[in-house]
């Protein structure tokens, strides 16, 4: 047995080896059921994990880019309707200024008309007081020429006249 | 009787005299005349019967030519 034990072959003591590969086979054998497949069974067990936050944040950002793709789509809807409602109401007042200029030109216009109506008026009236003081002045200067001028035979021609009109005789 | 007053614008000559008396009593029958000079006739006759006036004077045809102007 310590024959066996000791037996060298080249120098190398082979027994020694045996043991130790036995050993380490051993070893390996109780590592692999102790160690490795738990830390293997760990390991696959966290990259799950990683692999679903991975896949959810993944998710996530999908979701996110619909939502961002969404609410664009509305901010340009939005503004799109601001710009509709801005052109309306631009063309809403600019109507509305049409129409008052509208209305002031047509008031100018009946004002002038007015105020040429006054003139013609004031002139017209003008005309017919000069009138009177001219028809005035005139009666005035035939008065004094009348009274000067007028023979005897006129105012006897002048009454008897007058005396045919309220139905007298004259010869 | 009718009172008639008759204004003339200066003494009514005797030819005139008798045509007004004339229409007086054509027109009036019996009545009785009293005569005004005024001046301001200019000439003319007016004829005051108590109720009508017939005015034929020059003064009343120079304001009738002024009020129609």
């Amino acid at each position: 047995m310590t024959s066996i034990l000791a037996s060298t072959i080249l120098g190398i003591d082979w027994v020694k080896i045996l043991m130790h590969l036995i050993v380490f086979v051993v070893l390996m054998t109780g590592l692999t059921f102790l160690l490795y497949k738990p830390v293997l069974k760990f390991i696959k067990k966290r990259q799950d994990t990683i692999q679903e936050g991975l896949d959810k944040g993944k998710q996530m950002q999908e979701e996110a880019e619909s939502l961002k793709a969404e609410y664009d789509a509305k901010l340009a809807a939005c503004d799109q309707e601001i710009a509709d409602k801005q052109k309306t109401a631009q063309a809403e007042l600019d109507a509305y200024l049409e129409e008052q200029k509208q209305s002031a030109d047509h008031d100018i216009a009946a004002l002038k008309a007015k105020a040429q109506e006054d003139i013609a008026q004031e002139r017209q009236n003008a005309v017919e007081e000069m009138r009177g003081e001219v028809v005035d002045v005139a009666i005035k200067l035939t008065e004094e020429l009348l009274e000067k001028e007028i023979s005897e035979e006129d105012n006897s021609k002048l009454i008897q006249d007058c005396l045919s009109a309220w139905g007298g005789e004259h010869d | 009787m009718t009172n008639i007053h008759v204004t003339v614008a200066r003494p009514l000559l005797d030819t005139d005299r008798v045509k007004v008396e004339a229409f007086l009593a054509k027109k009036y029958g019996e009545y009785t005349v009293v005569y005004h000079v005024d001046d301001s006739l200019l000439g003319g006759i007016v004829i005051f019967d108590g109720e009508k006036v017939y005015d034929g004077s020059l003064k009343s045809k120079l304001d009738a030519l002024k009020t129609n102007g």
